[in-house]
């Protein structure tokens, strides 16, 4: 019945739409908009003038100069076509960044989604009193990234660490995060994980509070348990919120520095020396500004890419669509 | 109304991203009488309108003249703004700057190893006419600054840049855990270093470290180097030769025998400064003024119950070598003969002092370094190593690709004394020699 009611509608009004899109100006005249069609651009355009300005004009330009080279430090610059991409895919130094840097961004995924899932459903389940624990949840977001990499080093010292001295509680001798390659790479996520989580978190919990409570209560009906409640019913629904959590933390460690850099400097053997520290040493100590705007692009263009496969899946998943 | 708070707010942003900039007539005077004795002739300013002539300074570091210029602009007309550009990246915003028709400094202190990087950037323009008028005008101030604030500033003939203060390492060391193991200052050889090492930790087994090198950065790896006597291709160090080979094995050695902790090699300095403060190592290498640290220290005394210094030890091909950094006038000046004029005006020891004990790199004067107030506040710093420190001639090489030739040695560093490795030294020198070589090509 539902679907019945709700084709014409559609359809009328989408034609409704596109008859007011048509509708000559003197057809309505108490709007505005209706006098003439030029109105609504006028209006919008200094605001996408703006946002072009803002946000597209940099991309462009590091885009058009990342075909440029120049040969001497701060001298002219020539067009090299797509050269300084070949030169960087042909880069063993970048080709490992990129396979540290797809470490660093799917090992940050799964525990900071997984962590956000866990903290969302707890807090979802919170009781009044305990409400003020999402207040704090978004605590981590307002500490800067080098101050939480300075915490965290502080807490993965080998000698006085706090993770050490908890394992060593447990009659586990604590390893030397930071000098060993793996571990270090362990100890960056999690620090990464933990500045990117509250957003996560809220994206989350806000998904699940949409939730229309009579389809738990059916499921439970049905014999759900809680368990089966949160992996058949829930987590389905909050499909686009989990896609666009999973699209935040991509951004996020894709193009982390200051966490990394602070934390490990992208060592040791650099074993955490991820694409943004390959891009930040191009820039910044190679002074090769154009090859480091070509890092840039390439940034650009596999963000561009995780978008896209994470929205198309969460639109393959999306069962209220 | 939007866009001009947007607008706003970006012009507000690109006005002062990194620093603090100020004019010395805007700035409170805190000197208690500062002057600037510069030797100049009273008539700098414009001599048509009697306008005082703009001079703009960039620091590296916070550490400003307590007068902030005002006798500067008191007895030569010169009025100074001043910036504080810490971020280590003045030379791609000079770069940008330019790109884009801003004005530059006249005058900055960067890095010494950067000066070639500049000079192929057309950055800095060639200061030996000043420096011998500085010499003309001022013979007595002149004479205060050691020769090789100029030796090391030169390229091709000509004075690009004053290596005006200079970052120079010295171990530190706690006397009771030395005496403790029988050893005895000062070192004859790095291998005189592991000797004692090994001594301290027969005596400390559980100890973690009984070495550090107090920094992350790839000067302790030039350091030793040079030390070691390995001769270098530019920034290229030579892994090769006996100096480099034996560089080599003696990291190597270290990390085996766990004398030196791989945390405090990749750490932080303040952690390994933190250990060697709380009785976790005995020996520790870093700069000269790291020791105002330890000097502040609570608990932690200078002298025979507490910790002492003594000079960085050579091998016998080797040297002692310094981090300097240093005062350049920017090509576009204008006013090069004024800029040299503030330069004066910071080298002399009214302003030098100040700086130094308020905990700038080692200024390479000996009026500053003889000063009363100096000695007072650096008894570490004995006369054995002020001989060392004014001795010294060599620098971290100042090339283009210093900065990637420190990268690459840092995977060593991090290979011989972090995780370690099975490979002979003449195996690890195949191995990374060919990387280094790259970068001279």
């Amino acid at each position: 019945m539902t679907s019945m009611r709700a084709k014409p509608n559609q359809v009328s009004r989408r034609s409704l739409l596109r008859r007011s899109f048509m509708r000559p100006p003197t057809e309505d005249r108490n709007s505005l908009i209706g006098h003439s069609r030029v109105i609504p651009y006028l209006l919008s355009g200094p605001a996408i003038f703006m946002v072009s300005l803002l946000l597209a004009f940099p991309v462009l330009y590091a885009i058009w100069q990342s075909t440029y080279r120049a040969e001497v430090i701060g001298g002219e610059t020539e067009f090299v076509g797509l050269q300084n991409y070949i030169d960087l895919f042909g880069d063993p130094a970048f080709l490992s960044a990129m396979n540290r840097t797809a470490i660093f961004v799917f090992g940050c995924l799964i525990l900071g989604i997984s962590l956000a899932l866990v903290f969302a459903f707890a807090l979802n389940k919170a009781g009044r009193r305990l409400r003020f624990l999402r207040g704090i949840t978004i605590v981590p977001y307002l500490v800067s990234g080098v101050a939480a990499a300075v915490m965290f080093r502080l807490m993965f010292n080998a000698e006085f660490g706090q993770v050490n001295r908890t394992l060593e509680f447990f009659g586990i001798d604590g390893p030397e995060w930071f000098s060993t390659p793996s571990l270090a790479m362990v100890a960056t996520i999690i620090a990464q994980v933990w500045t990117d989580l509250p957003l996560a978190v809220l994206l989350i919990l806000g998904g699940l509070q949409t939730i229309e409570p009579s389809l738990l209560d059916a499921a439970s009906v049905d014999g759900a348990t809680g368990w089966h409640r949160a992996w058949y019913v829930s987590i389905p629904l909050i499909t686009p919120q989990l896609a666009i959590a999973t699209v935040w933390f991509s951004y996020g460690t894709l193009t982390s520095l200051g966490v990394v850099l602070a934390l490990t400097g992208g060592g040791p053997m650099d074993a955490t020396r991820t694409v943004p520290i390959h891009l930040y040493e191009t820039a910044f100590v190679e002074l090769r500004r154009n090859e480091a705007l070509a890092i840039v692009v390439v940034i650009l263009a596999l963000n561009a890419l995780l978008t896209l496969i994470y929205t198309t899946v969460s639109r393959r998943y999306d069962l209220r669509s | 109304m939007s866009i001009v708070l947007v607008l706003a707010l970006v012009a507000f942003a690109c006005s002062d991203d990194s620093g603090t900039t100020t004019t010395a007539g805007e700035a409170p005077a805190t000197s208690d009488g500062a002057s600037g004795t510069t030797g100049a002739p009273d008539t700098t300013g414009d001599p048509t309108t009697g306008e005082p002539v703009e001079i703009t300074v960039w620091f590296a570091r916070e550490y400003l003249p307590p007068d902030l210029f005002a006798s500067l602009e008191a007895e030569h007309n010169i009025r100074v703004t001043y910036d504080v550009r810490p971020g280590d990246n003045m030379l791609p915003t000079m770069l940008d700057m330019r790109d884009v028709g801003e004005p530059l400094p006249d005058l900055i202190e960067d890095d010494s190893l950067t000066t070639p990087a500049y000079i192929a950037a057309e950055l800095y323009q060639p200061m030996t006419e000043y420096v011998d008028r500085f010499a003309e005008e001022d013979p007595e101030l002149f004479e205060t600054v050691l020769p090789a604030v100029w030796e090391n500033g030169t390229f091709d003939g000509e004075i690009w840049h004053a290596s005006w203060q200079s970052s120079y390492d010295l171990i530190y060391y706690n006397v009771a855990m030395l005496e403790e193991a029988g050893v005895e200052v000062p070192f004859e050889s790095w291998w005189g270093v592991l000797a004692a090492a090994q001594a301290v930790k027969a005596n400390n087994p559980d100890m973690p470290s009984v070495f550090g090198t107090g920094s992350t950065s790839e000067d302790p790896l030039f350091y030793w180097l040079t030390n070691f006597g390995a001769p270098f291709d530019g920034a290229v160090p030579d892994l090769t030769s006996p100096g480099g080979l034996d560089f080599i094995e003696w990291a190597q050695t270290m990390f085996e025998e766990g004398l030196i902790n791989p945390a405090y090699v990749v750490g932080e300095q303040d952690e390994s400064q933190g250990a060697f403060i709380n009785g976790g190592g005995a020996i520790l290498q870093d700069g000269i003024n790291a020791g105002l640290d330890y000097m502040a220290a609570p608990g932690f005394e200078y002298g025979d119950d507490g910790w002492l210094s003594t000079p960085m030890p050579n091998e016998e091909s080797g040297e002692q070598m310094s981090v300097p950094r240093g005062w350049s006038i920017v090509s576009e000046s204008e006013h090069p003969y004024e800029a040299s004029l503030v330069l004066r005006y910071l080298m002399d020891p009214v302003n030098g002092v100040p700086r130094y004990l308020s905990g700038s790199s080692t200024p390479r004067s000996a009026a500053i370094l003889a000063d009363s107030e100096v000695a007072d506040a650096q008894p570490y710093f004995t006369d054995e190593i002020r001989e060392a420190f004014f001795g010294v001639s060599a620098q971290i090489p100042p090339a283009v690709n210093t900065r990637e030739v420190g990268a690459i040695l840092i995977d060593l560093r991090d290979d011989l004394m972090v995780v370690g490795t099975d490979e002979s030294p003449e195996e690890v020198a195949a191995r990374y020699q060919p990387l280094l070589d790259a970068l001279n090509d």
